[in-house]
């Protein structure tokens, strides 16, 4: 039995999604301009700019930088917000809201002044390790996309079939793998998804931690966009484009989850 | 005899230079040895000029002295930003920043003077871009008007005023430096004063400034990017922008250059300062020496196309078609430099006063 959509709302779709992509597109179609700044429409055709990207050692270090940091992050929060979001949601707490308060502070909190707080922080303590700055200051902007998305897995998740099963004799081991964890699963992608792009695409808070030797794409891009604004900086960005791209596609084929249910 | 003579005496110089040599190259170093294996940070700017600094002086000075010198762009309110927060324990030692907030970080104790006996290459130094000893310039822009080559410039800043201009402006954003000479141009056109006289006037002004919003089509906080926005026709004029943003899209043949009314044009300094108990003082002051030395500043001046602080460089007529110098250029061309004391006391204010006008 299959549900027919109107003909106003595939239009209506159409549209927007028209929408959607159209922006995408225009930096595709500068990076190709043969001239030595950026123009639109584009004139002539070259993959130069992609050439130069990507023999540039400079936006090569800051892009495999970025990658690191985002992954190592992402792997931080999740192993700090999965028991956090479990907990808050599964058992009684004192303070349960304070906590979840703070955690989630970070998303009010206009990400310029938590920057500059942490540098002055940071250099209260004396604490020189720039990675390891960018990691906690990372982590800190990043922890509250995994409690919210994981905590409302946990807060859908049926917990009469976690009781059934134990009833019929499912050690907890069996309980959480085959039980919570199939019900969770998308809840705890969605965050980690989420988490990666927000570290990848940070500005506010690397623009205070960084420093020459750990330089994230963004601020590279920006210091580009300072330097020349050349068909460069958008092969930069059809890059990043493509890499997004990639990275649905791979969670799509490895993890098995479709578009609707990450978004849901 | 003589034979074996000129023998015996090839092999004592040789035996000579081969034992001086491992002396001789340690002596090289020792003038520079104080730096051996020290690091340094260092704020500088983005845009071309960071990226020269990044490049090629920083490595030069790397292997001359021995040390580490670690760069981070960033753009002046950042590197005033980092000096602060960063105050009780410093992290830099050494911070590029424009001359508008030497006042500021005078006043909040976040710089020293620099001293004069360990850095010869002040000798050089315009006395204009000393700032009292708080800092020094290392590179000098015009900032004026900049526009589209298929459109005629207007010969004063009063006629942007007119109908014909009606949405075919890009007005720099309040965020921005060269905001603050757009105001001394409203206050200027205002009153009919020149620009000494009429930066004191911007109270009175800002009803000039909202006689202008027809004429704006948008603001820019990217100079670059609005040079390129120009370039392409999306707007006709754009004003006020540094000419280290412009000159190097009319130097790759972009149809977009700048004009120089007859009211005058701005002086844009970037400067250097001490970082007040910074790391590695020494090595601080011997960078800041570096930065100032003729070689280097002729060579950051013709990559970035700006004007360098210090006396007796000789640059090609090319180079010179985008800078003002020397100094008797700069005076010719009547490069104004406001007073910053007064201006930042101020500038937040007229900030919102923008904001609102412009509903930014």
């Amino acid at each position: 039995m299959t549900e027919t959509v109107s003909p106003a709302i595939r239009i209506v779709v159409a549209i927007i999604l028209l929408m959607v992509v159209a922006p995408l597109v225009v930096p595709l179609l500068m990076s190709i301009s043969d001239t030595a700044f950026i123009v639109f429409p584009p004139q002539g055709f070259t993959l130069k700019w992609y050439a130069a990207v990507l023999a540039n050692p400079e936006a090569r270090g800051s892009f495999l930088f970025s990658l690191e940091l985002a992954a190592i992050v992402t792997t931080v929060s999740l192993v700090l917000g999965i028991p956090c979001a479990a907990g808050l949601t599964r058992f009684k707490v004192p303070g349960q809201d304070i906590m979840l308060g703070i955690i989630l502070s970070p998303l009010i909190v206009p990400l310029i002044v938590t920057g500059i707080a942490l540098l002055q922080f940071f250099s209260m303590m004396n604490f020189r390790a720039t990675l390891l700055q960018l990691v906690i200051g990372h982590t800190v902007v990043c922890l509250p996309y995994v409690i919210r998305s994981v905590s409302a897995s946990f807060v859908l998740a049926n917990r009469n079939l976690e009781d059934a099963a134990a009833v019929l004799g499912a050690p907890p081991h069996v309980v959480a793998t085959r039980i919570v964890w199939p019900q969770v699963r998308p809840g705890i992608l969605a965050g980690g998804v989420f988490c990666f792009i927000v570290s990848f695409d940070d500005y506010p808070i690397s623009m205070w931690l960084a420093d020459g030797n750990h330089f994230p794409i963004p601020l590279y891009l920006y210091t580009v966009i300072e330097r020349s604004f050349d068909p460069s900086i958008a092969a930069i960005a059809s890059l990043m484009i493509f890499f997004a791209l990639l990275l649905v596609l791979v969670i799509e084929r490895v993890f098995g989850i479709n578009l609707a249910r990450l978004a849901s | 005899m003589t034979d074996i003579s000129r023998r015996k005496f090839g092999k004592l110089a040789l035996a000579t230079a081969a034992l001086a040599a491992p002396l001789a190259a340690p002596a090289g170093f020792v003038r520079n040895g104080f730096a051996a294996g020290k690091e340094i940070h260092v704020g500088i700017w983005g845009g071309s000029q960071g990226e020269f600094v990044k490049k090629e002086i920083i490595p030069a000075f790397e292997k001359d002295f021995n040390c580490k010198v670690t760069a981070e762009e960033g753009f002046t309110l950042a590197n005033v930003g980092k000096m602060r927060a960063t105050k009780d324990n410093p992290k830099f030692s050494v911070m590029f920043i424009d001359d508008v907030a030497i006042p500021i970080c005078k006043a909040e104790d976040l710089i020293d003077q620099l001293p004069k006996g360990d850095m010869p290459a002040l000798a050089n130094l315009y006395d204009k871009f000393a700032f009292g000893g708080w800092g020094s310039a290392l590179a000098i822009s015009v900032a004026s008007m900049f526009h589209n080559t298929a459109v005629s410039p207007p010969a004063s800043y009063a006629d942007l005023w007119k109908p014909e201009y009606a949405g075919k402006l890009k007005l720099v954003s309040p965020k921005n430096t060269p905001s603050v000479f757009f105001l001394i141009v409203a206050a200027s056109i205002k009153s009919g004063k020149p620009f000494a006289e009429a930066q004191y006037l911007i109270d009175d002004s800002f009803d000039k400034v909202a006689e202008l919003k027809p004429n704006i089509m948008n603001l820019f906080d990217n100079g670059p990017q609005a040079a390129n926005e120009v370039a392409q026709g999306q707007a006709d004029i754009g004003l006020l922008e540094l000419s280290k943003y412009i000159y190097p899209y009319t130097a790759k043949g972009a149809p977009v250059t700048m004009s120089f009314p007859k009211e005058g044009s701005f002086a844009g300094n970037n400067c250097q300062v001490l970082v007040k108990g910074g790391p590695n003082r020494d090595v601080a002051v011997a960078f800041m020496n570096r930065m100032l030395e003729p070689k280097v500043q002729k060579a950051f001046s013709e990559y970035a196309l700006t004007a360098p602080p210090v006396s007796g460089i000789e640059f090609s007529a090319d180079t010179l078609k985008y800078i003002a110098y020397p100094l008797s250029e700069m005076d010719k061309r009547g490069l104004f430099t406001p007073d910053w004391e007064f201006i930042n006391a101020k500038r937040s204010a007229w900030t919102e006063k923008m904001n609102g006008i412009f509903a930014v």
